[in-house]
């Protein structure tokens, strides 16, 4: 589990117009930089929101990174695929770490 | 003495400002107008500002529950149209007083000696206050968009704290406070857009009736489920409660805005 360094890859993304351009270029090679698992390195370079959600990511820093990487326009494709936050809390039964 | 002269809720949707379905909006724009009028009839002063950070300026490796900026400031670093990144006045001097009794009464709080800040503060500080220097303002981030969040109650006990320190303060300072949040919004989740007006009466009702027992009993769970995760922004409005018990709450706007996606509720609270 490195939960945290996803998060750290993903605001590095989001606030480092050099670190959004890597990974626009080169999403593998950026993700590299970071302790992930195998898992997470395949749903991030992938993008893949549905399971990044599940997996726990912070709502608002996952939408950051997904218009950072795809741009404003692509915020209709995000919404259609992010889950809704009432399935991470019937999900999570007061897991405090999900919510 | 010192005193807290008034205090309000304001919301910082960027998407009021950004407003990409072109929806009329000046009438809720002149609201952050019409309390910089207040601000500048109250005589204030100072200004202190609640809000949170939206992993904008904190990440995973450092994520303070409160934080205290104690020196020059600008902002919001992020941009929209009609709110510049600009200077705010600061004043060094208030808010290292505000660190230093925060810390001698049980809030360990962290500090920032330089902050550009983001909408959460910005918005206010460049909306609804003078922005020629006669008003400075110290923010005060708490842990509202980022686990692990500022417990409902610490929130509250904090604005106790701060109306502690503003009344054992010499000088003749007139402080506002602003809580500065949307009510219910979803942000980054799949409900994105959806606002629920019943929770925003609830909250807002609350704000009127000077009594924050309603909010208080509220659990994260049951904000995020009836609020959603943005709705964890009523901990600022607990903060400026704190600070003025028993305050006399009047909403002065409120909308359900279909240009956003957060419960625009602006309110005035003043001293019991």
């Amino acid at each position: 589990m490195s939960y945290g360094a996803v998060e750290q890859l993903f605001y590095d993304v989001s606030t480092s117009r050099n670190r959004k351009e890597a990974f626009r270029e080169d999403s593998g090679e950026v993700a590299g930089k970071y302790a992930l698992s195998e898992t997470e390195r395949e749903m991030v370079i992938s993008m893949q929101v549905e399971n990044l959600f599940e997996y726990g990511i912070n709502p608002m820093l996952l939408m950051g990174f997904w218009t950072s990487v795809r741009g404003p326009q692509s915020m209709p494709e995000y919404l259609a695929r992010v889950p809704k936050l009432a399935s991470r809390l019937e999900a999570s039964s007061g897991g405090k770490d999900s919510l | 003495m010192a005193n807290i002269v008034g205090g309000y809720i304001m919301p910082h949707d960027p998407l009021l400002f950004v407003n990409p379905q072109k929806k009329e909006r000046d009438h809720l724009l002149a609201v952050y107008s019409r309390i910089c009028d207040k601000v500048r009839a109250s005589g204030a002063t100072k200004a202190i500002i609640f809000g949170a950070d939206h992993y904008i300026l904190f990440g995973p490796r450092c994520l303070p529950q409160f934080l205290i900026a104690t020196g020059e400031l600008h902002g919001p670093i992020d941009r929209l149209p009609g709110v510049a990144n600009a200077p705010i006045a600061s004043d060094p001097d208030f808010a290292n007083y505000l660190v230093n009794h925060a810390h001698g009464s049980g809030f360990d709080v962290s500090v920032a000696r330089d902050l550009g800040v983001d909408h959460a503060i910005g918005v206010p500080a460049q909306l609804a206050l003078p922005t020629d220097g006669s008003v400075q303002t110290v923010p005060v981030y708490m842990a509202s968009g980022v686990e692990p969040y500022v417990r409902l109650q610490r929130a509250y006990e904090f604005g106790q704290m701060v109306r502690d320190a503003v009344g054992g303060m010499p000088g003749d300072e007139r402080v506002v406070l602003i809580g500065s949040g949307g009510i219910s919004h979803w942000v980054g989740t799949g409900e994105m857009g959806r606002i629920n007006p019943e929770f925003d009466k609830k909250v807002l009702d609350a704000i009127v009736s000077g009594d924050p027992s309603t909010l208080l009993s509220m659990t994260d769970e049951e904000i995020m489920r009836d609020g959603g995760n943005g709705g964890m922004e009523i901990r600022h409005y607990l903060a400026v409660m704190g600070a003025l018990p028993a305050g006399q709450g009047e909403v002065l706007t409120y909308e359900a805005w279909s240009g956003g996606v957060t419960g625009l509720g602006f309110a005035e609270i003043l001293p019991a």
